[in-house]
């Protein structure tokens, strides 16, 4: 077990501990004595998490969720497997279903995984889900979106936030009557900056949250980031036993069909091109052998998952 | 002696029937929205958010985002002051005050159901009245004592439904359709004892008026410029049903002969005649991405339509009236707005005439609003005070053709709240 897995339950211990023991006196709490790297360790998770469930509420509000049931509980089966086969298998994950054609999917920080109905229309089989979701799990086991935003001071925050905002604004006569964008109550403000001070990241929970939201929707984490993403994902993939070359299949057929609708998306601007991905992938897949894989494609089952959705697109 | 019997026993009725009622002859008592109310209602020109069904449902059209919208019980007061009313030269004071909840409106755009497209909904109070008044005085020219007890609740509302389509980037159109209630109750007792011998009167009165009826408006909003931005609103309905009824009775007693007779009843299927037109148009500047500054004006047409049959009942006759407002809205910092604003409350009741008795209190009111808000990213919480004073001219001695000043004081402290989402 290493390191990061005893912190992880060291953790995990705490946060049960500090829910059962709320009511009591502070005398009676200070019966485990965390170090310094073990305190910074919980307050960055806490942190993390309240920032990924923020930035997911958004994200539900502006796409808004395509409610079925019976294909959330299939997303977050796989992704839940694949999340397991990965690096990171003890942390938490959530899988929710965006109500939007384009197809695009972002990993909030603390687990929070959200793929839009566009992704799974242009997906054949489980594998490839299972590939996507692989990416994502990535980016929050190696914290990729948490570990940029503590990179961000409140300067960048702002603006970053002003550019979200005035992409929202459709027309110079919205931008006119919009009113200033407010900012957090000095309470909100020292809530966050409590919650959040231990992290480093120097933003507060909002703050981050929204600095977030520009991230995925406007500049996209750090090319190299998502490189890793599909790398670590391929990878987590393979080892569910899923077939190797799904993620490459998804991508290619996605051009082909950007190609053909000549539509830019959000994941245009946020992530490398994909004829650069792909090249990294193949490269990925060459150094494991992946010729050699024979892996599952789950036709049938992701076939029956995506029933209802079929029936809609019909609509 | 059978003079001044004659002014106090007129001076009871006469508070029934000058305008005793709620306020059904100002258009302005109440100012309502969230963000509307700093402004003094000066928002023909704005109404991008759930008070837009009231003022313009035109400004819908550009809303920025869905909101949902209250106002807490909000409290008011108002005192009326008659110079030198009561025999003897004191003036007489009338007072009421209470909470009541003001406005709740939402707003949600429909770019799914048809781009361009928002609905509103809002349940607003145009006007409120709560009185519990009792008063007791002793030894005022030949008056042993005089005792007086009113109650009145009273309530105007309305709850309206809008859809709004923005035709182009500068042009929103919008529809409302609502239904609006009335209903007052009021009950004054009085008696009073002279001393110079055993001579006493009694009266009672009892008012009730119920009405329901449906209003329709149109509006639009124009933005010539990014900046500037022109609203005009119609607005205009038909009661369905319209109640008033009112029963007097009095006692007299002089030197052992007691007098009374069967109670005067009062009865009227219209007694508010046709509901007014109303044109309200505005101007919007949005100077800065922090200074807003707005004008209007309402219009109220004249109702001359109502039930004639009883001078009682014809109380509601009402000439046309023509309000202003200005407002502006100020970003201290980028959480704090402060509004201010500045509006006109006029009579619609005809001006006192020198030459009748028993006639209705006029009163022209101004106003003034000062409202600070807390903007955080999704909400923003408004509180502040509404105030008017007017001035104007009553016949409180009922019978005669004496007429009194009158002053009036009110304020409204209002607390709202905007949810974005």
């Amino acid at each position: 077990m290493d390191r990061t897995i005893s912190k992880m339950l060291v953790v995990a211990g705490m946060i049960t501990l500090g829910t059962s023991c709320s009511s009591k006196k502070p005398s009676e709490e200070s019966t485990v004595k965390l170090s310094k790297d073990e305190q910074q360790f919980l307050d960055d998770y806490k942190a993390e998490v309240e920032i990924g469930r923020n930035m997911a509420g958004r994200l539900l509000a502006f796409y808004g969720e395509y409610l079925d049931p019976g294909l959330t509980a299939y997303i977050n089966k796989v992704g839940r497997f694949v999340a397991n086969n990965g690096d990171y298998p003890d942390r938490r994950y959530l899988f929710a279903i965006l109500d939007s054609d384009s197809p695009n999917a972002f990993a909030c920080p603390g687990g929070y995984i959200l793929l839009t109905r566009g992704v799974i229309q242009n997906a054949e089989n489980e594998a490839e889900i299972g590939a996507i979701l692989g990416h994502e799990s990535a980016h929050v086991g190696k914290q990729h979106m948490f570990k940029t935003l503590k990179t961000i001071n409140k300067a960048d925050a702002d603006k970053a936030e002003g550019e979200l905002a005035s992409r929202r604004r459709p027309d110079r006569y919205s931008r006119t009557r919009a009113r200033p964008i407010p900012q957090e109550s000095e309470n909100g403000s020292a809530l966050a900056k409590f919650m959040t001070t231990a992290s480093g990241s120097g933003l507060g929970i909002l703050q981050a949250a929204k600095a977030g939201m520009s991230l995925m929707l406007e500049k996209g984490l750090d090319k190299e980031m998502e490189f890793e993403a599909d790398r670590e994902g391929v990878k987590y993939a393979i080892r569910a036993g899923y077939e190797p070359k799904a993620l490459d299949n998804f991508l290619a057929r996605l051009a082909l069909t950007k190609k053909k609708n000549n539509d830019k998306t959000v994941m245009d601007v946020t992530h490398p091109t994909i004829p650069d991905r792909r090249a990294a992938i193949a490269k990925v897949l060459n150094e494991m052998g992946a010729d050699q894989i024979i892996g599952s494609v789950g036709k049938d089952r992701f076939e029956t998952a995506i029933v209802r959705l079929k029936a809609r697109k019909k609509d | 002696m059978k003079n001044k019997i004659f002014a106090v026993s007129s001076l009871m009725l006469s508070v029934s029937s000058t305008g005793a009622f709620a306020d059904q002859m100002h258009y302005r008592n109440v100012v309502t929205g969230e963000r509307a109310q700093g402004m003094a209602g000066a928002y023909s020109g704005v109404s991008d958010d759930a008070s837009g069904v009231f003022y313009n449902p035109g400004g819908l059209a550009f809303a920025q985002s869905n909101d949902i919208s209250g106002s807490a019980n909000a409290f008011y007061s108002k005192t009326a002051t008659y110079k030198k009313a009561i025999p003897g030269g004191e003036d007489w004071k009338e007072k009421s005050g209470g909470t009541f909840a003001p406005f709740f409106g939402t707003m949600q755009k429909l770019d799914k159901v048809y781009p361009g497209l928002v609905g509103g909904f809002a349940y607003y109070t145009i006007d409120t009245e709560l009185k519990d008044q009792d008063s007791l005085l002793y030894n005022k020219e030949g008056i042993a004592r005089y005792h007086r007890s009113a109650n009145q609740r009273a309530a105007t509302y309305a709850a309206t439904a809008a859809i709004s389509y923005r035709i182009s980037p500068s042009l929103g159109i919008g529809l409302s359709i609502g239904y609006l209630n009335v209903d007052e109750l009021v009950q004054i007792s009085q008696n009073y004892t002279l001393t110079s011998g055993a001579q006493y009167y009694m009266s009672s009165v009892r008012e009730s008026l119920v009405a329901h009826g449906m209003q329709t408006g149109l509006g639009i909003q124009w933005a010539p410029t990014t900046k500037l931005v022109f609203g005009l609103s119609l607005r205009t309905g038909t009661y369905a049903s319209q109640k008033y009824a009112m029963t007097s009775d009095s006692l007299v007693y002089v030197t052992g002969t007691s007098l009374s007779s069967d109670p005067v009843v009062v009865k009227s299927k219209n007694p508010l005649g046709s509901m007014p037109l109303e044109v309200r148009g505005g101007v919007a500047l949005y100077a800065s991405t922090k200074l807003l500054v707005t004008t209007d004006f309402d219009y109220h047409a004249e109702v001359s339509d109502t039930d004639q049959q009883a001078t009682i009942v014809n109380m509601y006759t009402k000439k046309s009236v023509l309000n202003y407002a200005v407002g502006s809205e100020y970003y201290v910092t980028p959480s704090v707005p402060v509004r201010l604003g500045y509006f006109t409350n006029k009579d619609a009741t005809p001006n006192l005439k020198s030459s009748k008795s028993n006639q209705p209190d006029h009163v022209d009111y101004q106003g003034a609003s000062v409202f600070v808000a807390m903007a955080q990213p999704n909400s923003q919480v408004s509180v502040g005070v509404v105030f008017q004073k007017g001035i104007g001219k009553a016949q409180k001695i009922g019978g005669t053709t004496t007429m009194q000043e009158v002053n009036a004081f009110a304020y409204n402290l209002g607390f709202s709240a905007t949810h974005n989402f």
